[in-house]
């Protein structure tokens, strides 16, 4: 089993399963090596299944997952636990 | 000194301390760029914003723009960058960026530049409090890391607001 915890930032923080001070995230569990095209599908999934009122499967297409470093791109392969962001559409300035 | 100074600043930002941060002798121009929290965006009347940002990758992706406009105007320039998170009022500072050059062409082409980037690669969310209690996260620029068609096809997603 492969855990992937996903922090939540703008739109997404009101729809997560645990956090506090700050940071709020939701776990993945995945059964095998995903590439983060995957990974995408497998949040939605998640979200919906939460119960926190998330509808909105446009906000995840138009989402990048990143960690600390970059922004990941669809081919990247997660194949062990890690803690990535996911990242609406910014609006920073 | 350091050439390039970024942050993610939780108080307020003033204006006298964005002034202070790059002075060099050798520099004949300094361009200071100051964003405010605006009262009205897309006809709505803005009360407050909230700024959420991934800081750790923000502050990294504000260093790689800055580099970037040194390679472009001149590796001597001095740059910092400073933008707000959490809640502000309308007329708050959101964001300071001052590039210092030994002439001011350079100045301002990097000042507009680092801005204008800010917008659409730093990982920065706002949500706006309306006048008439509602509140929205602005949806602005997808990051495209999952997107086949690249940085060009997801800038559709691009809205006419913020500041300057």
């Amino acid at each position: 089993m492969i855990r992937v915890q996903v922090k939540l930032f703008g739109a997404f923080r009101k729809f997560a399963e645990s956090g506090g001070g700050g940071v709020q995230l939701v776990t993945l569990e995945l059964l095998k090596p995903t590439s983060i095209h995957d990974l995408r599908e497998h949040l939605a999934v998640k979200l919906e299944s939460l119960g926190t009122g998330f509808n909105d499967r446009s906000l995840v297409a138009e989402s990048a997952f990143a960690n600390e470093d970059t922004v990941l791109e669809d081919q990247v392969l997660i194949n062990s636990d890690t803690v990535l962001a996911i990242l609406p559409p910014v609006c920073g300035g | 000194m350091a050439q390039v100074t970024c942050c993610i600043i939780e108080s307020s930002i003033e204006p006298c301390e964005v002034l202070k941060m790059i002075p060099h002798g050798s520099h004949g121009a300094e361009n200071v760029f100051l964003g405010y929290v605006r009262d009205i965006n897309l006809g709505k009347r803005v009360t407050a914003v909230a700024y959420d940002a991934f800081a750790p990758l923000a502050v990294k992706v504000f260093i790689s723009i800055c580099e970037e406009a040194r390679l472009k105007w001149g590796e001597d320039l001095r740059i910092f960058v400073g933008h707000r998170t959490g809640h502000l009022q309308v007329g708050e500072i959101s964001i300071g960026i001052a590039v210092s050059s030994r002439h001011r062409d350079e100045s301002y082409l990097a000042s507009r530049y680092v801005l204008e980037e800010i917008k659409t690669r730093a990982p920065i969310w706002k949500k706006e409090y309306y006048e008439n209690g509602e509140t929205d996260w602005v949806r602005g620029h997808a990051l495209c890391g999952h997107a086949d068609r690249g940085a060009t096809a997801c800038r559709g997603h691009v809205h006419p607001h913020g500041n300057g």
